[in-house]
């Protein structure tokens, strides 16, 4: 792997109150994110939130108006030179030149780069199952042969960082679940790897933690299992007669954050560990539940409620690294 | 710089527009040579100025202009679309990042740029010299092509590769730009056949406007053409109007390659490269 350098547990890439305006439009709002070796970051934001001009910024393909990007420990605005190798990225889709073919393509960033291994390419083609293609012209791709080139030439250089933007778009189920189970071990051979993307579900299955902005702003950050955590509640399986009654006496339970009826079913916004409370005052009131069921929020329900178009007066930067 | 040159050229070679545009410069400087010497043979034209302008020594002279004309329009072409393209297809986020800064990725452009007007002023005078000799040898003319002649169409090769510069690097800035190869080729283009029209018409508004061509690229260009001619009895290139010094052409055309390079660098060195760039 390249090593541009490491000193300890510090993370190797960081962000520091990272802006960027375009005008009068704030892309990008004081955004602090950490990023370790080992360890997949998802980024998640709808449209337009600020994720690609995040990436072009740790990229140098774009210049913060304010804050600096770290990386190992010093500005990477200082050390361009140096990331060149350590770095590998694709953004939003892979692009590549259409007349060459996918090896003569991986070629010309290899020479770019310099000190990279006809066999190498080799290998990468080997990885990404475009062996047999590798001498077609890109222009003749599919897009999730496109794909495939794009996560070849990330790991080209053997990056210390891979920056992943959307790389299951376009694939077929199989290709889904190839990618899926590379990140993690992108990760596992001591790499940080930005993942990028849409699929909430393939977020969820294989990031440590996630990032999500909108319109620029930093609203959640940390890892996925808390923040699932925080869309946890209770549902309560009561008699068809006693739903709305039950609803109503949990309303007055100090413990509890919100009562929705769903499906004939309670839905109780209170942590888990508040089953048997919640069980007691609804006995206490003649209200025997048939089950009492911690249920889990998926990502994408979080993620839904979180970038909801309301002011949601979240700080950003304000999770833990 | 050099691993993004590596990478430029190793791209180069196996795109095949340049090979087209080349294949183009040759078939037309050919072309031409044969239409000049069949107007010769026919008699329809003053048969002593053609033969003096079609045999070798007049090389220096036909031949470079006739590569200047057609190599000039390939090398916009080519230009543009070697700094465009990027932009178009996006690749410039993939290489940009693997470069070892902006400048270097910048040099290694217009390195580029600059070897694609060698190779076609190369080729083109290759081209020039296969088809002048043929004429020579067929015709009998002497090919008046000295030790002092070849000197001189070496120099002759240096004035008109330079004299390239100017649109190169104007087609440089306007694609840096714009990040479009319309753009680029268009005014490129459009100043290269255009500029003269435009002095003409300039010209006859008199007064302070008469100074105003030496100025402008297009004249200056003609006035280090026509000192090509410099010891053949006739010249090709020869326009008849009254042309700026050779060192003075040469210092304003290489002021407007300095002027349009720094500000083609200058918008790149600053310039966000966003998705939609």
């Amino acid at each position: 792997m390249s090593t541009v350098h490491g000193r300890g547990d510090e993370p190797l890439l960081r962000t520091v109150n990272l802006t960027k305006r375009f005008g009068t439009l704030t892309a990008v709002d004081r955004l602090n994110l950490e990023l370790r070796k080992g360890e997949v970051l998802g980024f998640l934001g709808p449209n337009g939130s600020g994720k690609s001009t995040t990436v072009g910024m740790i990229l140098g393909l774009i210049t913060p108006t304010e804050g600096h990007v770290e990386f190992a420990g010093r500005r990477l605005d200082e050390q361009r030179h140096m990331t060149a190798r350590a770095i590998g990225a694709i953004i939003e889709s892979p692009a590549f030149y259409p007349y060459l073919s996918g090896r003569d393509n991986l070629r010309a960033l290899a020479i770019a780069v310099g000190g990279i291994p006809n066999s190498r390419i080799d290998e990468l083609l080997e990885l990404v199952g475009l062996t047999e293609r590798a001498h077609s012209p890109f222009k003749t791709y599919s897009m999730g042969m496109k794909q495939r080139l794009g996560i070849a030439s990330t790991l080209l250089t053997d990056p210390e960082l891979v920056i992943l933007d959307e790389p299951t778009n376009g694939l077929d189920p199989a290709g889904q679940r190839e990618v899926r189970e590379l990140i993690p071990r992108l990760a596992q051979q001591n790499r940080a790897v930005l993942l990028a993307s849409h699929l909430l579900n393939e977020v969820e299955q294989v990031c440590d933690r996630v990032a999500i902005i909108r319109r620029g702003k930093l609203l959640q950050y940390g890892p996925v299992q808390e923040l699932l955590k925080r869309g946890a509640y209770l549902e309560i399986v009561l008699e068809p007669g006693e739903v709305e009654r039950g609803a109503e006496v949990l309303r007055s339970v100090p413990a509890v954050r919100g009562v929705s009826i769903l499906d004939g079913r309670l839905h109780v916004d209170a942590p888990a560990e508040e089953g048997a409370t919640i069980n007691r005052a609804l006995a206490s009131a003649g209200i025997y539940a048939g089950a009492i069921v911690p249920r889990q929020s998926s990502l994408e329900q979080v993620f839904m409620e979180l970038t909801a178009d309301q002011d949601e007066g979240v700080e950003h930067g304000t999770a833990a690294a | 710089m050099a691993p993004l040159l590596r990478s430029e050229l190793f791209r180069l070679v196996r795109r095949w527009m340049p090979r087209i545009l080349l294949l183009i410069l040759i078939g037309l400087v050919g072309l031409l040579y044969i239409l000049l010497w069949v107007t010769v043979r026919s008699g329809a034209a003053d048969e002593f100025a053609l033969r003096e302008n079609l045999r070798l020594a007049s090389v220096r002279d036909t031949g470079l202009n006739l590569v200047f004309q057609i190599g000039s329009v390939n090398i916009i072409i080519m230009t543009a679309s070697l700094i465009g393209s990027e932009y178009g297809w996006g690749t410039i986020r993939a290489l940009l990042p693997r470069a070892r800064s902006r400048t270097a990725y910048f040099s290694a452009k217009l390195v580029t740029a600059l070897l694609f007007v060698a190779v076609t002023v190369l080729i083109g005078l290759v081209v020039s010299f296969a088809a002048s000799a043929v004429i020579t040898a067929v015709e009998g003319l002497p090919s008046g092509l000295g030790p002092q002649g070849l000197s001189r169409t070496v120099f002759a090769t240096a004035r008109t590769t330079f004299v390239m510069l100017p649109y190169v690097a104007l087609t440089i800035m306007v694609t840096t730009l714009t990040r479009s190869v319309a753009a680029g080729i268009g005014l490129g283009l459009a100043v290269l056949f255009l500029e003269s029209l435009f002095l003409s018409l300039i010209g006859l508004a008199g007064g302070i406007f008469e100074r105003l061509p030496g100025a402008l690229i297009s004249r200056n260009v003609q006035a280090l053409l026509e000192a090509n001619a410099a010891g053949l009895e006739d010249s090709f290139s020869s326009s008849g109007a009254a042309m700026p010094s050779v060192w003075q052409a040469a210092v304003v055309l290489a002021a407007y390659t300095v002027a349009f390079l720094f500000l083609a660098y200058r918008s790149f060195i600053k310039r966000d490269i966003t998705a939609g760039s």
